[in-house]
């Protein structure tokens, strides 16, 4: 730690604002320096994300805004205008930031320094971290740090964030800089620039509205007229025809708007860097260039790809078997635990039947969905879903999206909410509403356990493609590849239709590979895993609570039970004597005669489906079975019974709540006093009301997972979607075309299935 | 399509031809940036004088400029005039 002086006049906290250009590394510099002290919200009326951190130290603490990475601080929206915002401390709802900390690629700063440039003329202390200086030893790149940063006249720390290397320098570097006294930097722009922004900042403080030198020099170069009209209001305003004066005057000064802000930037870069990095004569070529050629490569690249998406539903298809058979006893241990601490009676019934069969049923769908969160953030973080969304914008730009939407469609693979937030890095408005329309249609990770269940339990398990494949692997790929085919068809539509205009621009960085941190990838698999125990503690816990209520009440004991009381009661007697028989023979080392072991088990049979029929008629008396039964005629197309209709009904809030409630509702139908067997096996031996025919065969499974895939599920994504575009309209376009896709496409797959199965 | 601005000094003749025609694994120099959207690519280093190279052509294309790499449409870069040079 820094030990100089006693520093009095420090204030407890400092705030930090941290921004860079995209893939430096910034949000794993973010990660590494919080730590678990992060809090993540929105900025009102805006789609940026607000990210705030906590970094402890010995010396204070720091709070750490965490801004979007930008190439630029070129603000042309309320989205891009929020970065400047936080960073001149304009916003109340952060504080503003005692130092500005601006993260750099040290392998690529000609670029980092553009926006270095920037940062330096708001004005504020600020520190350059040099991120991946790895990166630079590798390419045999030499940089003369302590040179770099008196030239730019700010500490100059070199880091390597994945590794936490140089974060206490780093740290150190934040305190000491906010008690520097803050230089404005000089202007890289040439003189007659310099003199028309001084005219127009005159102007401006006049006119009663002084703006900061960077703002100005902004409404200068901003020909878009965005700032302006977001800026100048009132008396203000009379400064709109000086800004067109000067801007021809420039123009006649060699100094034409906005283009000289590129050159004037871009020289001063290379004033900065003259002498200080020494690049090889020859460019080596590195790992990452090689992997690129492969990987990149139209044919091999896309098999790679494929290979690799096949290879994590393999494995989280695998372990889901292994998982699923742990889960099971670990279930049963619980619910049979409450069934012998609490009476018989509503109670247990809830706890066993509601809480246990609902929430637990899909709690253990979490190893599996922890497994596909960490393969999908290993991707990320070592580089290679940017190359993902190089191959898929070919595919994309076909139907009308960009390569920039497959990020927050892949992310929605995951949920949607965050898929649905990520779009907010396209520009372009009708991409982005395209991108969030058909976002819901990614398979999130709450259609998994449905998948996950329905396969395991109904498509037969043998392998296909000579042997590569399992059966039920590609269904679960099929379902997937449902959704990508159907919101490609929507977003084409889409585009051809309600939200027609010129096809947008696409630029991505693919940055350098680098081994995966497993700081960053636990952390943002953990983040979602998480995420997904939230909300079956809550939104799965109230609606298996609700579905067990509807499913258990009103409770006609008189009417359903009565009547088979004296039967029951006889059947336990004989069942009883012919125990203690079996018991007394046992302890003689002997058996039951076969007459007798015939006899029993046919009692139990008989006791067991008099106790099926009981819980049946009172599931079917319930308001769960009035309410399906009402249903029933709509459903029956689609190849389902009442219960499936309900379960799916049910599920409209949220569609993981839909193996809970089958959970809930099979156990419900079940014997009172027996351990209920796991949910697959109920699943497989379920039949039609007052039949021995299988309510489940593989037209039934492929129809449900259909419906699962394709309809609006999910009252939060509604939510997030009125937000992100500020209409109810939208929410209710996506309810109505997804419920409608999901009826007809789960009617067809049935109908078909059962033709072709006979 | 290849957009040709021939200029015939003396000697030389001078080929400007849009970056996205620019062939794997060639250089070139930007000259010039025509069209609309070009101070989005001026930031990203698309900037007259800057040598790119193309790593991967067709759309989209992969392009190293200032270091790394950037993808592009090639509708995009139709504006990017770029004087065909060395390999890199």
């Amino acid at each position: 730690m820094a030990t100089t002086s006693p520093r009095p006049t420090r204030p407890a906290t400092q705030t930090v604002a941290l921004i860079g250009n995209p893939n430096t590394g910034k949000s794993t510099l973010f990660s590494a320096l919080c730590g678990i002290h992060q809090r993540v919200g929105n900025y009102p009326g805006v789609t940026v994300e607000k990210k705030l951190g906590r970094v402890d130290g010995a010396v204070g603490s720091l709070t750490l805004i965490d801004l979007p990475g930008t190439y630029s601080l070129a603000p042309r929206s309320p989205d891009e205008m929020i970065a400047i915002d936080v960073l001149l401390g304009h916003r109340s709802d952060v504080p503003p930031p005692d130092t500005l900390l601006c993260i750099v690629d040290a392998g690529n700063l000609q670029r980092n320094l553009y926006l270095v440039s920037q940062v330096l003329e708001l004005g504020r202390p600020t520190v350059v971290a040099l991120n991946m200086m790895d990166h630079v030893t590798a390419r045999q790149i030499k940089i003369d740090v302590d040179r770099l940063a008196q030239r730019l006249g700010v500490p100059v720390i070199p880091i390597q964030a994945n590794r936490r290397v140089g974060l206490e320098q780093l740290r150190q570097a934040l305190f000491a800089a906010s008690e520097a006294v803050p230089r404005i930097a000089e202007s890289p722009f040439p003189r007659p620039f310099q003199t028309a922004v001084e005219e127009l900042g005159t102007a401006l403080t006049d006119a009663g509205q002084p703006l900061d030198r960077y703002l100005v020099e902004r409404l200068l170069l901003d020909t878009g007229g965005y700032l302006a009209e977001a800026h100048l209001n009132g008396t203000a305003a009379k400064v709109i025809p000086l800004i067109a004066t000067l801007r021809e005057r420039l123009a006649g000064e060699n100094c034409q708007v906005p283009a000289i802000e590129a050159i004037a930037r871009y020289q001063w870069v290379g004033r900065m860097l003259d002498g200080v990095v020494t690049h090889p004569p020859q460019r080596p070529v590195t790992l990452s260039d090689r992997l690129d050629r492969v990987l990149t490569h139209k044919v091999w690249g896309s098999v790679i790809f494929l290979a690799l998406m096949t290879l994590m539903f393999t494995a989280v298809f695998k372990i889901g078997k292994v998982q699923g058979d742990i889960a099971d006893v670990g279930m049963k241990a619980v619910g049979g635990f409450f069934r012998a601490h609490i009476a018989d009676g509503p109670l247990q019934s809830l706890v066993v039947k509601g809480i246990v069969g609902g929430v637990g049923n899909v709690l253990v769908f979490l190893p599996q969905i922890a497994l596909m969160f960490l393969f999908i953030a290993v991707l990320e973080d070592c580089g290679y879903m940017a190359r993902a969304a190089y191959l898929m914008d070919k595919l994309m730009s076909r139907v009308g999206l960009s390569g920039k939407s497959f990020i927050p469609l892949l992310s929605s693979f995951a949920c949607a909410i965050p898929g649905i937030m990520a779009a907010r890095v396209i520009e372009n408005r009708r991409d982005r509403l395209i991108t969030v329309l058909v976002a819901p249609l990614m398979s999130c990770s709450a259609r998994l356990p449905v998948y996950l269940l329905l396969t395991a339990a109904i498509i037969p398990s043998r392998n296909i493609l000579f042997g590569l494949l399992s059966l039920q692997v590609a269904t679960i790929m099929a379902m997937y590849l449902l959704g990508i085919v159907v919101a490609v068809g929507a977003a084409f539509l889409l585009r051809h239709t309600l939200l027609k205009g010129p096809r947008p621009p696409f630029v991505m960085e693919l940055p350098a590979y680098k081994v995966p941190s497993v700081k960053v990838v636990s952390w943002r698999a953990g983040e979602r895993a998480w995420e997904f125990v939230r909300r079956a503690g809550t939104m799965i816990f109230a609606v298996s609570v609700v579905v067990w209520a509807a499913g258990y009440y009103p409770r006609h004991s008189k009417a359903i039970d009565a009547p088979h009381h004296q039967e029951l009661a006889t059947l336990q007697t004989q069942i009883d004597t012919l125990e203690t028989a079996k018991a007394d023979a046992e302890k003689a080392h002997g058996t039951l005669n076969e007459a007798q072991q015939k006899q029993l088990s046919e009692l139990n049979d008989t006791q067991d489906a008099l106790q099926k029929k009981i819980a049946g008629d009172h599931l079917r008396q319930s308001y769960l079975g009035q309410a399906g039964h009402a249903i029933e005629p709509l459903v029956r197309p689609l190849g389902w019974d009442w219960r499936i209709g309900c379960a799916a009904i049910a599920s409209f809030p949220a569609r993981e709540v839909l193996v809970g409630t089958l959970g809930v509702i099979y156990n419900l139908g079940s014997e009172e006093d027996e351990e209920s067997p796991a949910l697959r096996e109920q699943l497989q031996t379920a039949t039609k009301d007052g039949s021995k025919e299988l309510v489940y065969n593989v037209p039934v499974a492929l129809s449900l997972m259909v419906f699962i895939a394709l309809c609006a599920q999910c009252a939060s994504t509604l939510v997030v979607l009125k937000r992100e575009t500020n209409s109810w309209r939208w929410p209710a376009f996506t309810f109505f075309y997804m419920t409608t896709l999901a009826y007809v496409g789960a009617m067809i797959t049935y109908q078909v299935g059962i033709r072709l199965m006979g | 399509m290849r957009l040709i601005l021939s200029f015939r000094g003396a000697q030389a003749v001078y080929e400007l031809i849009p970056l996205s025609q620019l062939q794997r694994g060639t250089s070139g120099h930007v000259s010039e940036l025509v069209g609309g959207s070009e101070r989005r690519l001026e930031e990203l280093g698309l900037r007259r004088g800057e040598t790119v190279e193309m790593i991967d052509p067709g759309s989209p294309c992969i392009v190293r400029v200032l270091g790394s790499k950037l993808c592009f449409r090639a509708s995009q870069l139709l504006g990017v005039l770029v004087r065909p040079g060395a390999t890199a």
